[in-house]
């Protein structure tokens, strides 16, 4: 047995509690749920108020992005609480590999443990071979669990956001989504949770307590760094905010991301030569995933809602702006969905950014001008956070947005 | 009775001042005014509606809010709000229809609007100081009022080039030219200059200003001079330039017309209800108080009492006595002290930018106060001005700050392990080990929370920073704000004022922000145990009780401040002059009633880089000569920098091939980024395909500004938004087709798990072809391209150049010759280096290790500090010439960016070898350095060597550099000499 293996097996043994940061609490939940089923005990953490940004402002260097200060003080705060066995507590996060700063957090977490938790294992999930004795062991059967659980994930997401402004009662959403998660993580284990379509239309019935008006509210995207887009915590709930602001707030659904991140590996190999077996892996995996992303996105077209934008839509727009050649962080992909936003009625876009971040120079505010061009009916307001970045600075900026609703 | 009119009342609550505006039904304006609120919003609110409830009556009235302070009160009042930009949008559209653009400067914002062809709005991001406040912090700096400011603009006869990105940055420019003694009038210019750049730049990103511009918003209503920069930045005729009356209260008359709109019609009185029932409910979070009552405030009085110096009558005292200068940044320090180490003197005061003139004042009157059997043995100056005070007044002895700081800490603990230094414009750390200096740390560019910043928010807020800071003694819930730069503590100040904190809350809040920074972002302390035992806090800021606390609170350890805590560097100086002793050369009292000098100001033309020189001439036939990045501005010959690999690198760059004789394109080579070690593959690849070749030159300010204006992301890199001015340098040259690859991957050479480029450097390429519109697909090639891939590179260079006619083949082997140049070049290099080090050792020299990315060899980037380690008589080596002396490092962080991998084993290379220093080169935004910094330092300082870092941006500030070198310099000679004993 490799040393990895044994090691995640005392994990599972010993039952270890494997924190976990928050990102997208909904896919998670069920994610997490799968992983647990395998003899984990992972814990999802979810931060309120100043402290996590305080303890991550203090451990980790003050000039590294904002996701990385934020996940490393939501682990510190959460650890210091005291209510873990801290020779029995690891912390995991996900590591895409690449070019960009972020594949280093996992080494930034090492160094501030070292002094403060020095039990405190860090581990990572990854596909990119990063992290050889730490990361944790996928097999096929699991990852494909992993997969059908990101879709559940984004079929829920999907139908939340387009019916909570429309909700008959508040905390209506939340009901169904309570509901729904209890309903999947009983299959898990079980054949039937891995019949997609049938757990897809589950998912879709449910939400069609709440009918859709005639006229809907203004719809705003929401695009960016894939943490700071996403985590409520870290962008101090821009989407409460935007629905308060009495607009339908539309996201790329996870599954994009992943696809993306499968899509350079195959480019790695067509442009440079690189890697010729993950290449072929990776194409295999990209036709399954994207068929389930098609057959998502049909189920949610069919009940009348707003389908996620088609990956292969996506990529073509993104080659109308910039060379999907530009990789690094969520690269050309930010502009793509812009573009692909803005082309199918969503002008109004939010790029979240965390402040400083170097993709995001290129990808981000470097492609405003030329989308404009492309299409002048785009609405963009970039957004930059960070630790210490207000509110107000940040809600007049959306205000400014908001004023120019398309 | 005819139906009682329908009013519309505009409410704009900006960060400073809450304003309103109050139209009848044809548009008039029946009410217009503004009041300061000093971060008292409701209640100036309420004042300002009981003016109109007087003036104007009780309405009813249409209503809207505007402005950033707006925003929440409105929320909470339930009243209708307008986003300011569009408020000034719709005020805009009423009364200047014929306006094309129009650009609006708040106290913390700034906003453009394009008109005509085709509407947009923009605003700053949250990282850009060119605005009221930053005007403001100018004044403070300068020690003027606004309008006195505003007139000296105005006879001014020459601009400055000032860093207009960010306050912190131009703060630091300013600094050095005042320190050179330029002219107050001169220097007032350059901020407005300042000012319209950051805004034209900042926000235009390439979007042309033109046609009648309107310009709004107090700084621009208030400030002529900065009308006119604007106005000839622009290149706006009189007509064109337009300067509203009631600018000040302009967007409260967008936001009366917003109003207009809305159904609801409310009296004076329901409105102000509504904003009476306003509770300060925010989620504020509050630290301890800083005192719990008097009592414990005076045993904390009493218990640093203890650090009293002694002193003794000047007037009485006969025999020896020894000055001690430290000319700060901002102010003049002097300690006389007698044989027994008694105070005989000490003077502080802010030096205006005149330091000769303050200190002859000051010897003048010690002179006069003095007992004539006094005598003046010796002297010594430190601090930024020391070689113009050593040259002016004769003064006897320099020494470095950081060694006068020293000298004074371990006067009043001698077993000192840590000493914290807050001053004005600068934070000092030291950590002590052995009894000589470990490790320096300094703040860096972007991070000001010193006493300047606390002065600066005092003021902003309406009071002094002595009773700023005691009334937030006793606050009984301080709140956090965080520690990061002044632009964001703007911003957070102003959300615990819509969050309802008081003036106390916040006054204790920033005095503990002060100290949050000091710890965390410039010691980066993990825990405090690093400090040690015996901690001595000095610096003007530490003489306010409430930092001293905060500090105390923070680390939960008592600390030793002495009563001259702010006069440390002086009393260094004075202390380190009685050591040496010696006979006095220093200005005579006789001397002194004659002395007089003058300020001439030039440009050097000793090369490209033009320096703008300050020449001060002396009555004693001395000159003083600064400005200058090298010796050659003081009508020296340059040595020849044989010991400087910087220099050889940047000559060996441009050795390359003759162009052909009948090229068949004009390739434009942009000197930027991956080029400058790349360039010789891609010369000599176009050449060999008969083409010719223009190479954009060494990057310079100017060439900067001209491409300034397309740079859509203002916190990239410095050395990223150089290219952009290369990019339109070489558009100007008539070339077919521009060219820079993309490559996501660097040259590997196999030190590393991977071998990355940094995004920035991988992509910039993309960004330039996009944002600069004289550039397409068909001028501007970036192929993308891995250069460990050969087969794929060629094909796709063949796929980029074959529409022209390029076959396969040639681009084969154009791409070969061209390899082969690039591991020529390569290979020279550490050749060079190799030399240099044998040179250097030969000669006894220290060699410093420069270590930064090959673009640091731009002497724009670098801003000549090469050259100035040259005059240092130290060798200059580069960390890509000894990267390769050892086996590759196995690093702590994820070590995949090839030029990043060159660091960190040169930083194991130089712990190796006692003769070499390392120099850690820094280039401002750089995410990846985040990462290599915390590295770097480890690598070093596991082997007890000293790790020092410079941070580099647009801001041109050799003094601070000169006297981290300096430090640098002189801590290893300390160490040295320790060692031998």
């Amino acid at each position: 047995m490799s040393e990895r293996s044994k090691f995640f097996k005392k994990l599972r043994k010993e039952k270890y509690t494997i924190l976990c940061p928050d990102m997208l609490p909904t896919h998670f939940d069920i994610l997490i749920a799968v992983l647990n089923k395998e003899g984990y005990n992972i814990k999802i953490v979810s931060p309120k108020g100043r402290e996590a940004k305080d303890e991550g402002l203090r451990a980790i260097h003050n000039d590294a992005c904002y996701p990385a200060l934020i996940v490393a003080g939501q682990f510190i705060a959460e650890l210091k609480s005291g209510q873990y066995d801290l020779d029995h507590t690891a912390v995991i996060m996900s590591q895409t590999g690449g070019g960009c700063r972020a594949s280093n957090y996992i080494s930034l977490f090492r160094k501030a443990f070292h002094e403060l938790f020095p039990t405190v294992p860090v581990l990572s999930i990854n596909f990119s071979g990063l992290e050889k004795d730490a990361s944790l062991p996928f097999n096929v059967p699991l990852a494909l669990k992993a997969v059908t659980a990101v879709q559940y994930g984004d079929m829920i997401f999907n139908l939340e956001l387009q019916t909570r402004p429309y909700e008959t009662y508040p905390g209506q959403v939340e009901e169904i989504k309570k509901d729904l998660a209890a309903k999947l993580k009983a299959q898990i284990g079980k054949p039937s949770f891995m019949k997609l379509k049938k757990n897809l239309l589950m998912i879709r019935d449910a939400f069609s307590a709440i009918s859709l008006p005639q006229k809907r509210k203004p719809r705003v995207a929401i695009v960016g760094e894939i943490y700071v887009k996403y985590s409520p915590y870290a962008n101090n709930n821009l989407t409460e905010f935007l629905e308060k602001q009495n607009c339908e707030v539309v996201y790329p659904s996870l599954s994009e991301f992943v696809l993306y991140c499968i899509y350079n590996m195959m480019e790695d190999y067509r442009r440079y030569g690189m890697k010729w077996l993950t290449a072929k892996v990776a194409g295999m995996l990209y036709k399954h995933f994207l068929k389930q992303t098609r057959v998502m996105n049909s189920l949610i077209k069919e009940g009348g809602y707003f389908p996620y934008e088609d990956f292969e839509y996506v990529v073509k727009q993104g080659e109308r702006i910039i060379n999907t050649g530009v990789k690094m962080g969520e690269g050309w992909l930010i502009p793509a969905e812009m573009l692909a936003y803005s082309q199918n009625g969503v002008h109004n876009i939010v790029c979240a950014q965390p402040f400083g971040c170097l993709p995001n120079h290129i990808v981000g505010k470097g492609m405003v001008r030329p989308l404009k061009e492309i299409d002048p009916s785009i609405n963009i307001v970039p957004l930059d956070f960070d630790a210490s970045s207000t509110q107000v600075n940040q809600e007049n900026r959306l205000k400014l947005m908001l004023a120019n609703l398309k | 009775m005819q139906k009682k009119e329908t009013l519309s009342l505009g409410i704009d609550v900006g960060s400073t001042t809450v304003k309103a505006v109050v139209l009848n039904a044809d548009g008039e304006v029946l009410y217009a005014n503004y009041l300061r609120h000093g971060s008292k919003v409701k209640e100036t609110a309420l004042i300002e509606l009981n003016e109109i409830k007087e003036k104007v009556g009780m309405g009813p009235y249409h209503v809207s809010f505007t402005g950033s302070a707006g925003l929440g009160l409105s929320e909470r009042a339930h009243l209708p709000f307008v986003q300011e930009v569009e408020s000034a949008f719709l005020a805009i559209r009423k009364l200047f229809p014929e306006a094309d653009a129009a650009i609006e400067l708040g106290g913390e914002d700034a906003k453009i609007i394009f008109l005509t062809g085709g509407v947009e709005e923009r605003m700053n991001g949250s990282c850009a100081g060119g605005t009221g406040a930053f005007i403001d912090q100018m004044a403070t700096l300068l020690n003027i009022s606004l309008p006195e400011m505003d007139a000296m603009a105005l006879r001014a006869e020459k601009a400055y080039p000032i860093a207009s990105r960010c306050g912190v940055f131009a703060k630091s420019d300013v600094q050095a030219i005042l320190n050179q003694g330029a002219k107050k009038e001169d220097i007032a210019l350059s901020i407005f200059y300042a000012v319209a750049d950051q805004t034209i730049a900042g926000l235009a990103q390439g979007r042309e200003i033109k046609g009648n511009v309107l310009f709004l918003g107090g700084p621009l209503f208030f400030l002529k001079g900065l009308r006119l920069a604007f106005k000839n930045r622009l290149k706006l005729s009189d007509e064109q330039a337009i300067f509203p009356q009631g600018a000040d209260t302009f967007m409260a008359k967008g936001a009366a017309v917003y109003a207009l709109k809305q159904e609801e019609v409310l009296s004076l009185n329901e409105i102000m209800e509504r904003i009476n029932a306003v509770s300060s409910v925010g989620d504020i979070i509050v630290g301890e108080p800083l005192f719990e009552n008097q009592a414990d405030y005076d045993a904390f009085l009493k218990r640093h009492k203890d650090f009293d110096v002694a002193t003794r009558d000047i007037a009485t005292y006969e025999g020896k006595a020894y000055l001690g200068i430290d000319e700060g940044s901002t102010t003049t320090k002097i300690v006389l002290l007698s044989e027994n180490n008694e105070v005989l003197y000490s003077h502080y005061e802010p030096n205006n930018g005149l330091p000769i003139d303050k200190i002859v004042a000051q010897l003048k009157h010690i002179y006069s106060i003095a007992n004539p059997k006094m005598k003046i043995v010796s002297s010594a100056v430190t601090g930024y001005g020391e070689e113009l005070i050593m040259a002016s007044l004769h003064v006897d002895y320099g020494l470095v700050e950081t060694m006068a700081h020293f000298k004074a800490a371990s006067f009043f603990e001698p077993k000192v392990d840590f000493i914290l230094d807050i001053g004005g414009q600068d934070i000092k750390c030291f950590r002590i080990k052995n009894g000589a200096i470990d490790s320096i740390m300094l703040n860096e560019a972007c991070s000001s929370g010193c006493g300047s910043f606390l002065q600066a928010f005092a003021q902003a807020l309406g009071y002094d920073v002595e009773s700023f800071s005691k009334i937030g003694l006793f606050a009984k819930r301080p709140v956090e704000l965080g520690s990061r730069c002044t632009v964001f503590m703007n911003s957070s100040v102003k959300q615990a004022q819509r969050d309802g904190a008081s003036i106390e809350e916040i006054s204790a809040g920033l005095s503990r922000s002060v100290v949050k920074n000091a710890l965390y972002k410039v010691i980066r302390v993990h825990s405090f145990e690093e400090l040690g035992e015996r901690i001595v806090c000095q610096g003007g800021t530490f003489l306010n009780n409430a930092v001293l606390r905060s500090f105390e609170q923070e680390i939960g350890h008592e600390v030793t401040r002495p009563s001259i805590a702010g006069l440390m560097g002086a009393f260094g100086a004075a202390l380190y002059a009685k050591e040496r002793g010696g006979v006095s050369k220093l200005i005579t009292k006789e001397e002194l009633d004659h002395f007089s000098y003058t300020t001439k100001h030039a440009l050097c033309q000793g090369c490209t880089s033009h320096c703008n020189l300050t020449i001060l001439s002396f009555p004693d036939k001395g000159v003083f000569i600064s400005g200058n990045k090298c010796e050659k501005g003081e009508g020296k010959k340059a040595k020849p920098n044989t010991l400087d690999l910087y220099a050889y690198k940047r000559k060996r760059l441009l050795q390359l091939e003759e162009n052909p004789k009948e090229p068949k394109f004009r390739v434009g080579l942009p000197l930027s980024l991956a080029l400058y070690e790349q360039l010789p593959l891609w010369d000599t690849f176009f050449k060999r395909l008969g083409c010719e070749t223009v190479v954009s030159p060494f990057s310079t300010r100017k060439l900067y500004r001209h491409g300034q204006k397309t740079i859509p992301s203002d916190t990239a890199c410095y050395p990223a938004k150089l290219m952009h001015g290369h990019a339109d340098y070489l558009l100007n040259e008539n070339c077919d087709f521009l060219f820079y690859p993309s490559e996501s991957y660097n040259v590997d050479e196999k030190r590393g798990s991977n071998h990355f480029n940094c995004p920035v450097v991988a992509y910039y390429g993309e960004l330039i072809k996009k944002n600069d519109s004289r550039l397409n697909e068909k001028n501007f090639i970036d192929p993308f391209l891995d250069l460990n891939a050969p087969k794929h590179a060629i094909d796709s260079l063949y796929e980029s150049l074959k529409e022209r006619g390029f076959s396969k083949k040639e681009i084969k082997t154009a791409f070969e010759a061209g390899v082969a140049a690039f591991s020529a070049y390569r290979q020279d290099v550490k050749e060079q280096g190799k030399r240099v080090i044998e040179e250097a050792r030969k000669q006894g020299k220290t060699i410093i290790v420069v270590a930064g990315r090959p673009y640091h060899i731009d002497p724009e980037v670098n801003h000549g500090i090469d050259k100035l380690l040259d005059s240092l008589d130290v060798a200059v080596v580069s960390e890509d010439a000894i990267a390769f002396m050892d086996a590759p490092l196995k690093t702590q962080v994820l070590n995949q960016w090839t030029y990043h991998a060159r660091l960190f084993d040169a930083a194991h290379y130089v712990a190796s070898q006692p003769d070499m220093e390392m120099l850690h080169l820094v280039s401002f935004g750089c995410g990846v350095d985040a990462i290599t910094t915390d590295e770097v330092r480890r690598i070093l300082e596991e082997k007890g060597r000293l790790y020092t870092m410079i941070k580099i941006d647009e801001i041109n500030n050799l003094g601070a550099v000169r006297i981290r070198i300096r430090s640098l310099i002189a801590a290893v000679e300390e160490k040295r000499r320790r060692a031998k004993q």
